[in-house]
């Protein structure tokens, strides 16, 4: 069954207020990180001594430091949400506007797939960086970054797809 | 642009405004106006269609084809 404008209108509006609602949460997420950093650097030494003998952590200082690297790289994840959410909500305001093979848009695509791609290093980096000091802590799941990685890749391959429709847009509008 | 038209030549043997062929064939005036100045890209088979019943001529009389040493046809 065809969709009908005002359904349109009205997931267009699901999305924007979800996308809404995430940018509001990467925020949070950041101030969170930046709180625990924080709290690390002031009274990371005496809780990293009382948990090193639990969790086999052979060089308390080296793990804080690590856990320090992974929240500041956590405060960049968070930023890199933000974008994402930031530039899917411009798309859809384009959207909304009836501008959809527009320029902006691709451009907009490209910066999500390379939001997300920061997202992924950041990812791994943090673990990697927690797991080298921290025995007993979780390594990096490639399975669930999978998907992400599959995210990545098709917002380069729809920001070509929105280029290409741009142009070809473009040249229409000049058939008289 | 290596294909020239030549609207104003025939606009001026049938004694006719590019406003008046606007109306006659359905198009928009500012359209036209690009077609004229040579700023089109393409040409629908309609349009050209109703360029030449309108001004009763041949396609061959609208336009013709310059011969350029421009590496670049599409500018």
């Amino acid at each position: 069954m065809r969709q009908t404008s005002s359904d349109r209108r009205g997931s267009l509006n699901g999305i924007r207020l979800a996308l809404l609602s995430f940018r509001v949460v990467a925020v949070a997420a950041a101030l969170l990180f930046s709180v625990i950093l924080v709290t690390a650097m002031l009274s990371g030494t005496q809780l990293m001594g009382e948990l090193s003998a639990e969790q086999g952590i052979l060089n308390p200082q080296a793990a804080l430091r690590a856990f320090e690297l992974a929240m500041l790289l956590s405060i960049v994840a968070a930023g890199t949400v933000w974008m994402i959410a930031d530039r899917l909500l411009r798309i859809v305001d384009a959207v909304r506007a009836g501008h959809v093979f527009a320029e902006g848009n691709a451009a907009h695509l490209r910066v999500v797939g390379l939001s997300l791609s920061t997202y992924i290093f950041t990812y791994i980096a943090s673990k990697s960086v927690v797991q080298a000091q921290v025995p007993t802590a979780h390594g990096v799941d490639w399975l669930a970054i999978a998907p992400a990685i599959a995210a990545a890749l098709l917002m380069f391959v729809l920001a070509e797809v929105f280029q290409e429709g741009t142009r070809m847009r473009e040249e229409l509008e000049e058939v008289i | 642009m290596a294909i020239q038209i030549r609207l104003d030549e025939l606009l001026h043997k049938r004694r006719m405004t590019l406003t008046e062929l606007a109306e006659r064939i359905d198009l928009a005036l500012p359209n036209l106006s690009i077609l004229k100045t040579g700023k089109a890209k393409a040409i629908r088979f309609s349009t050209l269609d109703a360029l030449c019943t309108a001004l009763d001529c041949q396609p061959g009389d609208l336009m013709a084809h310059i011969l350029t040493n421009d590496p670049n046809p599409e500018g």
